[in-house]
């Protein structure tokens, strides 16, 4: 019985030109995101690899006595699977610029910079299965029970020995068979497409996108499951439509915002600018002290905002003023040393600290906004993708953490290479001029230490993805039950 | 007769619960919308009063000029019209370092210090009009012409003698008031929410807004005759809803994106990073050569004095001193101006590549009343792509003032240092102040925009008058 249900149910729903014309959409708008990403991975790609050709040539300007100038940048590797889900990666910055010491920052964000994008929004797969999927999945189940009582085939049916439970069993399984499952082609042909273009997709990621695809099933089925219920709640479709018109609209485009808004806004957090503000009056105050000192012990002077001092070792014999004078300089890149690790070590305390308060208050604040948001299912399939995409939050603290590794090795090969690094507070370089130095020759760009970046893996994702996905699968559960109960208790006449 | 009709149709329309269902989410929408928008207004106007204090107080604790000279940032004011079109608000840069040393770049946008923010993005009065009540308005007018087929009324009604022209124009009439009484009522209660929370709106704010309610009338409206022309093409109401769909999935949520994208794949332009290295690499060179400069100078004058008696040599510096601080300090501004001119160059020729992406992305997606309507409210709200620009303008203009004190304060410029500084604070009294407000979009620069909104009301209006005219009402 079940399976002539479901058989009813698949022709009931291909057979009709609505299937034809929105399955005809669907599948142009998937392809189009897969087109589209793969379009926009290779320009990402190009740029990416432009603006890191220009980053050599300019570094490869320098000479050797200018070791302590170097400042390479850093650039957020494009994802294939950004292109597809975006999430907050084009929000977030795209470049670093790495010093030896200091804090790093992100900068140059893709909307900041194109913002007719920004305005506009891609055209990517996270946007078709959150709004068109769950509208698809509305548009064709919103009558789903009562479309058959107001055309009478349900009183037909059920004066027929058909068990309530099997049909309602079969009306579900067979909606989401005739409709979820046919969406599966675009996708297959998008991935293919993806491939066919030339974007580079590792195996991990492949199954990261598999995650992604279920996911978008789930969710599909949430509404599925909400439209069948609000359906059987019902007794008129133009009555359920006009409902699930409006839960559509709250859930998919109202909950997500307003409860990022409202929450986040609840919660204060920290200003960046009172952050920034309170470590450059500590980094000033330090320097001060330290030219003081530095001054003082050269046997020069200083007023904090600047020092002087004269390195002037006369002697009857040329060699031996060379050598005092070097002796000085020495004494004087050595105190500036110590001092800046000093420094250092002062402001990394403080800068810690502060982000450390920072830091804690936004889990504050994202727990509230997210827990909230969460009560929307497109929230949740929202964060799951791009958790499993790598472009939720976490991939910005994931990639700043790669960049302060490069730091430090960084640190410790331009104090190799010039005595001393750059960034962090005051610093004094010295060029031994005259006709007779020695001629500085060019750097070579290869001794600079190498970045590699290891994007978060499935391994990675999965944990806190799996959360959001449990939760889909629990509002599946939740909207079948109810759906179920729902038509038991409908009243067929 | 067309009178006895509208009111007809009104009455049809006010008892009916998808009346009821439109005026309840309208309302809810928009004043939730208002109050977020008043609420993000409030954080980013304290955010920015806290910044500028803690700039302030920065500035009155440097000690010599061209330390004040390195401290100055400009942070950009939120403007009350955010409130209802938040545009690139949230994602260009909120300031800039003004110094000689480095470039007027934009930092830290909204969204990139606060991502969570970016994850759903704003929900602003333009995003409910734009996206929620276009669907609305859709769900309204579907069924205007072929549900009355469907219902058998139509039939009945045209049995009597009613001219089919004014029977369509007083469906059209009937409906669009009762689609403006969920949109007005609602913003009007909004407009009583920012005086509520004494939002400083200006004379020239609320014109602003007038002629926002104004347009997203304008565009409602437009979904509405399509919504009549869709429902005098079909005979069933469940094919002009799905068409209609169709085409509110295609000009409200593709279009405008896919536009845009087409435009950045056509037509590439630099990134910033990219343009960031060019300048920085011709900045270093440049200060290269700088820097040989001045040492072939310092050279130059300590072989002068060579052989001279150390009294000598003291009178002579003595005499020289402030010519070469002079002579230095002109190096420095000859680098300073000619860093400053190749990068206005290279800023220029991206903007022109930018402008001709964005003319292009306008003419690929303008033609959707969704963009045209989104691109006018922006320019209203002052958060248009222009303001990216606008702001940037403001700074370097502001940093040439600003420069220029900072010289006129400290004639020697950063070689000047030396004795004559004190521990003393400066006196700021006459620093020169940024105006916060920067110059107003031009709105009438583009009238495509109402004029793509005006054509589509006229051309679905015309096209279902002659479509109606031709129904098989049977």
């Amino acid at each position: 019985m079940f399976r002539l249900i479901l058989e009813k149910e698949l022709r009931d729903l291909i057979g009709t030109p609505r299937f034809a014309v929105t399955f005809g959409v669907c599948s142009v708008l998937i392809l189009l995101a897969f087109f589209m990403g793969a379009q926009n991975y290779r320009l990402m790609q190009l740029r990416y690899e432009s603006a890191r050709q220009q980053n050599i040539t300019q570094m490869a300007g320098l000479s050797t006595d200018q070791w302590v100038q170097l400042s390479p940048t850093l650039f957020v590797p494009p994802q294939p699977l950004a292109a597809l889900v975006s999430g907050v990666s084009n929000d977030i910055g795209r470049s670093v610029q790495i010093q030896g010491r200091g804090e790093l920052a992100l900068e140059n964000s893709l909307f900041s910079d194109n913002t007719a994008s920004a305005v506009f929004r891609l055209l990517d797969l996270e946007f078709v299965f959150t709004i068109v999927f769950s509208l698809f999945a509305v548009l064709f189940c919103y009558n789903a029970v009562n479309g058959e009582k107001e055309q009478g085939t349900l009183r037909l049916i059920f004066s027929n020995a058909v068990p309530r439970d099997q049909f309602i069993l079969g009306k579900i399984a067979g909606s989401f068979l005739a409709l979820g499952i046919p969406l599966l082609i675009p996708i297959l042909l998008g991935g293919l497409l993806f491939t066919a273009m030339g974007v580079p997709m590792s195996g991990d990621e492949w199954l990261r996108l598999a995650g992604i695809v279920v996911s978008g099933l789930l969710y599909f089925g949430v509404f599925l499951m909400i439209s069948i219920f609000i359906s059987a709640l019902n007794a008129r479709s133009s009555s359920s439509f006009i409902w699930l018109l409006v839960i559509w609209i709250l859930a998919v485009l109202v909950v997500p915002r307003a409860a990022v808004l409202f929450a986040g806004r609840a919660v204060e957090v920290p200003s960046i600018d009172d952050i920034a503000y309170q470590k450059r009056q500590k980094m000033m105050a330090m320097a001060r002290e330290d030219m003081k000192a530095l001054a003082a012990a050269m046997g020069g002077e200083s007023d904090g905002t600047g020092f002087r001092f004269e390195i002037n070792e006369e002697s009857d014999d040329p060699e031996e003023a060379q050598r005092r004078m070097q002796e000085q300089m020495e004494k004087m890149m050595k105190l500036q040393r110590e001092m800046s690790d000093k420094r250092d070590t002062e402001m990394a305390a403080l800068t810690q600290q502060l982000n450390t308060e920072r830091y804690n208050r936004q889990q504050v604040q994202q727990g509230w906004a997210f827990g909230l948001a969460r009560i929307s299912p497109a929230a949740a399939f929202t964060m799951g993708i791009t958790q499993l995409a790598g472009t939720s939050l976490d991939a910005e603290a994931h990639f700043m953490q790669a960049v302060a590794d490069y730091q430090t090795s960084f640190k410790t090969f331009q104090e190799e290479k010039a005595g001393m690094s750059s960034g962090g507070g005051f610093m004094m370089t010295m060029r031994i001029g005259g006709e007779d130095a020695p001629k500085a020759e060019p750097i070579d760009v290869n001794e600079v230490p190498a970045f590699t970046y290891a994007p978060l893996t499935l391994a990675d994702t999965l944990p806190a993805a799996l959360w959001n996905l449990g939760l889909l699968l629990f509002y599946n559960l939740v909207f079948f039950a109810t759906a179920f109960v729902a038509f038991l208790r409908y009243d067929v006449r | 007769m067309v009178f006895l009709l509208i009111e007809k149709e009104l009455k049809n329309l006010l008892l009916s619960p998808k009346f009821v269902a439109t005026f309840a989410a309208c309302t809810v929408l928009i004043l939730v919308s208002v109050f977020a928008g008043i609420i993000e207004y409030r954080a980013g106007s304290a955010q920015y009063t806290a910044a500028t204090a803690l700039v302030s107080q920065e500035l009155t604790e440097s000690t010599s000029w061209p330390q004040l000279g390195e401290r100055q940032r400009i942070f950009r004011r939120p403007e009350v019209m955010q409130i209802f079109a938040s545009g690139i608000h949230y994602d260009i840069g909120r300031f800039s370092v003004i110094s000689s040393w480095q470039d007027v770049q934009l930092q830290q946008s909204s969204y990139s210090i606060e991502p969570i923010f970016a994850v759903f993005r704003a929900m602003d009065f333009v995003f409910i009009v734009q996206v929620v009540l276009s669907l609305l308005t859709i769900v309204f007018a579907y069924d205007l012409v072929s549900g009355e087929k469907e219902s058998g009324t139509l039939r009945l009604m045209l049995a009597n003698a009613v001219p089919r022209t004014q029977y369509i124009v007083a469906k059209l009439a009937g409906a669009w008031v009762g689609l403006m009484i969920p949109l007005i009522i609602p913003l009007l209660l909004g407009v009583l929410l920012l005086m509520l929370y004494a939002i400083p709106f200006t004379g020239d704010d609320w014109v602003r807004l007038a002629k926002l309610a104004g347009y997203s009338l304008v565009y409602l409206t437009g979904f509405l005759s399509l919504g009549v022309l869709f429902s005098t093409l079909t005979h069933r109401s469940a094919m002009s809803f799905l068409s209609l769909l169709v085409f509110w999935i295609a000009m409200v949520l593709v279009v405008p994106r896919g536009g845009m994208m087409f435009a950045t794949q056509i037509y590439p332009v630099p990134s910033a990073s990219e343009v960031e290295s060019r300048k920085e690499g011709f900045a270093r060179e440049r200060r290269d050569t700088f820097f040989q400069e001045l040492s072939a100078a310092f050279q130059a004058r300590s072989q002068a004095h060579e052989g001279m008696s150390e009294a000598d040599r003291a009178a002579y510096e003595e005499e020289n001193e402030w010519d070469w601080m002079v002579e230095d300090d002109e190096r420095q501004k000859g680098m300073e101006s000619d860093l400053a001119e190749h990068n206005r160059q290279i800023d220029e020729q991206i903007n022109n590549a930018r402008a001709v992406q964005q003319s292009l992305g306008f003419a690929l997606s303008r033609f959707s009343p969704a963009s045209a309507y989104q691109l006018a409210a922006m320019r209203l709200g002052q958060t248009d792509l222009g303001l990216k620009q606008r702001f940037t303008d403001a700074l370097y203009a502001y940093r040439t003032t600003f420069r220029a004190y900072i010289d006129q304060k400290n004639p020697g410029g950063m070689m000047s240092f030396g004795g004559n500084q004190s521990t003393e604070p400066l006196d700021l009294s006459d620093m020169p102040v940024f105006e916060a407000r920067l110059p107003s979009a031009p709105e009438d620069a583009s009238p495509v925009d109402l004029l793509v909104l005006m054509g589509y009301i006229f051309g679905s209006a015309g096209l279902a008058l002659v479509a109606f005219n031709r129904y098989d009402v049977r």
